[in-house]
């Protein structure tokens, strides 16, 4: 099976996985993590702590792709690989986060493919979301959609951020690539 | 207030007791403390201490049925994300009027931020029936439940931040228990009864509990009754708030309206 095929196939696999098994199983558990449950790598970033905050994350998804068009595709497939990209920079960076749930790391790096793939529109989301990532980061204001007591990890959307920009890069070099061979 | 109870036990022919304040417990000296207006600092995720309020005397309800009601409490609440840990407090380590003092120390040995006080009033009613007159006087005790009692009890729950010593939100539980036996065997059936009636008050309470908890939750978010802080070992989401979902759902609808424009 492409690669084309296979990482599509793969997410929407994982994603039914990490909402359908228990979440206390699936999410990102730092000690569960360093005691080698390693597939909480992928399904932290997919599951999620209640369906509010599922239907919040899928709504965000489903407007992006709407922006976007059929373009944002290619960055949908890249979500398999990006999952433990994410869990690995909250091992890195977030020693005091020990338990974390939600797809909204993705949704940054959807955000760079919209500015990349939307046109103007896109652009000013794109502008507007960072815009949005700076008032959560000096506000400190938690999401309503997480349960109480969970705070909103905006260095995961942070890095999201910082991982489609990577995407962009590397999507762009190979663009360049197909346009230029003959 | 009035309803935070500790305890204390009074005996009368036929009628059995255990009551008192809470305040008795934690204000000993006052009896309409002065609280100074602090804004509590939780920090998450929060470890929680559960005791029963300690009495001015030995009461019959033993230390192991004690602890046998605090761990229902404590499984109720234990999967929660935003607590780490309950720990169950034995009544010994909390002093009759003790006060804050004293349950700071507590605090400090269990390592607890917040702390759930249990407190009780449980009364015991008991007569003698109709039938118990005629059995003593025909056939005798054993054979016709001769005696009737009436055990009601009131469990509440007061929940304090130990550092701020503020009353963070109260729950009450309730149960009565009617039933009767014969004469010889009376004070060992009540007993039962109202070691019953701590558990059905128990599990009324839990409830409550949770409903109180909930609309603290509400006015934490709402009202900012505490600031939250969080502390290593905290659980984080990654969630679309509803300002970013407005910006999403604006520029999907433009980006809609565009293509059709555009054919």
């Amino acid at each position: 099976m492409p690669a084309k095929q296979l990482l599509p196939a793969l997410l929407v696999s994982l994603f039914a996985l990490a909402n359908l098994m228990p979440g206390a199983s699936m999410q990102y558990d730092r000690d569960a993590i360093a005691g080698g449950e390693v597939w909480r790598l992928w399904t932290g970033q997919l599951c999620h702590w209640s369906i509010l905050h599922l239907l919040g994350n899928l709504a965000a998804v489903a407007a992006l792709t709407v922006i976007a068009g059929k373009p944002l595709l290619r960055w949908l497939a890249l979500l398999p690989v990006a999952a433990p990209l994410l869990s690995l920079t909250l091992l890195g960076l977030l020693p005091e986060l020990q338990r974390y749930r939600g797809l909204s790391g993705f949704v940054a790096m959807l955000v760079v493919g919209v500015a990349m793939e939307g046109g103007m529109i896109g652009r000013l989301t794109a502008l507007g979301w960072v815009a949005k990532l700076g008032f959560d980061a000096y506000s400190g204001t938690p999401s309503p959609l997480l349960p109480a007591g969970i705070s909103t990890t905006w260095q995961a959307h942070l890095a999201g951020l910082l991982l489609g920009l990577a995407a962009a890069a590397g999507f762009l070099h190979l663009d360049r690539r197909t346009s230029v061979r003959p | 207030m009035s309803l935070l109870t500790g305890c204390a036990m009074w005996w009368e022919r036929g009628n059995h007791a255990q009551r008192g304040m809470v305040v008795d417990y934690l204000y000993p000296k006052s009896p309409q403390p002065e609280l100074t207006p602090t804004l509590p600092e939780l920090r998450l995720p929060l470890r929680v201490g559960i005791a029963f309020a300690p009495g001015d005397r030995h009461t019959e309800l033993p230390e192991v049925e004690r602890d046998r009601l605090l761990r229902r409490v404590k499984d109720a609440f234990a999967n929660r994300p935003y607590i780490s840990a309950i720990e169950v407090i034995p009544t010994a380590y909390l002093r009759p009027r003790g006060g804050f003092e004293n349950l700071e120390q507590a605090a400090r040995m269990f390592n607890v931020d917040v702390v759930a006080l249990l407190s009780y009033d449980q009364v015991q009613f008991s007569d003698s029936n109709r039938l118990s007159l005629l059995y003593w006087t025909i056939v005798g005790a054993y054979v016709i439940n001769g005696s009737q009692y009436d055990v009601s009890t009131l469990v509440d729950a007061t929940v304090f931040d130990v550092k701020s010593r503020n009353l963070l939100f109260r729950a009450p539980g309730t149960s009565q228990i009617k039933g009767s036996s014969a004469l010889v065997k009376l004070s060992e059936a009540s007993r039962e009864a109202r070691t019953e009636g701590y558990r059905q008050a128990i599990d009324d309470m839990i409830p409550h509990l949770d409903t109180q908890l909930e609309a603290f939750k509400t006015r934490v978010k709402e009202e900012k009754v505490v600031k939250i802080i969080h502390k290593p070992g905290y659980s984080g989401g990654g969630s679309t708030d509803l300002a970013a979902l407005g910006l999403l759902g604006l520029a999907a609808t433009l980006a809609l309206t565009w293509r059709r424009r555009a054919g």
